[in-house]
């Protein structure tokens, strides 16, 4: 079966309030040090103490059929040794649903495995996050994918930031 | 006084948050961090008295009531910068 695939900008994520429990990571501009021209692109810089979280509202492609699928790609401040936990929910509304958008809930946290961070600092690396939990996600739902490192985690290793630099969820295509 | 596990796993994390890079990269995981903090805690309790009573008999004009606590560890901490070319 075909694989879809939307990217979900760094740019594109709707910050937290910064109240209790809804920390925002730092969202940076990062300019390549290589000569100019140089590649310039955003980054969500994830403290290694704090839970911090990433939101982006969508609406599903009228593709959807299932299987949804976290892919990000990461490196990290200054830790080269440890592993990094990160955790993603769903919340999914379909036109029509008895649901009071404005007081919906996210679904159950679906958690990566302990992913080690790359042995050299700047160097890339991806973790795959099956969302299991994805509040019954169908084709033209209103849906909000959340995203947070899981730093207070015990097997969350890894001292210092991670820098989310890309994020797609994928899926099973009709 | 020593330190709680909160502020050992916040000293440790704001040192690495500060002193540490691409070309310096923190090489520990956060409890192998935890760990070295523990000790620098645990060496600092162990020696401050007799950090204290050095300072009384070698400097009494600097030592006992002289000066505060924090000036006496502001010193000790600036001649360990400096020792080390931090400062």
């Amino acid at each position: 079966m075909a694989t879809g695939v939307i990217n979900l900008p760094i740019g594109a994520a709707v910050l937290p309030d910064g109240s209790a429990s809804n920390a925002a990571p730092a969202i940076q501009r990062v300019k390549s040090s290589a000569a100019a021209p140089t590649p310039y692109f955003l980054q969500a810089a994830f403290d290694a103490a704090t839970e911090e979280q990433l939101l982006w509202p969508l609406v599903v492609p009228a593709d959807y059929g299932g299987t949804p699928v976290l892919n990000l790609l990461f490196k990290m401040l200054s830790a080269s040794t440890g592993d990094v936990i990160v955790e993603g929910r769903v919340a999914a509304v379909t036109a029509g649903d008895a649901t009071d958008v404005d007081a919906k809930a996210l679904d159950a946290a679906n958690t990566s495995a302990a992913v080690a961070v790359p042995g050299t600092v700047g160097h890339l690396a991806a973790i795959t996050l099956a969302l299991t939990n994805a509040d019954s996600l169908a084709d033209g739902d209103l849906a909000v994918v959340y995203l947070a490192r899981d730093a207070t985690n015990a097997a969350d290793t890894a001292a210092g930031d991670l820098e989310l630099v890309g994020v797609a969820l994928s899926y099973t295509r009709l | 006084m020593a330190l709680t596990a909160a502020q050992q796993r916040a000293t440790g994390l704001r040192f690495v948050e500060r002193h540490c890079d691409a070309a310096s990269p923190a090489r520990w995981t956060k409890p192998q961090l935890d760990a070295a903090v523990v000790v620098v805690d645990q060496w600092l309790t162990d020696n401050q008295a007799s950090f204290v009573a050095a300072l009384n008999a070698g400097a009494p004009a600097f030592g006992g009531a002289n000066s505060t606590a924090q000036q006496k560890a502001w010193l000790f901490v600036y001649v360990v910068l400096v020792r080390q070319g931090l400062l």
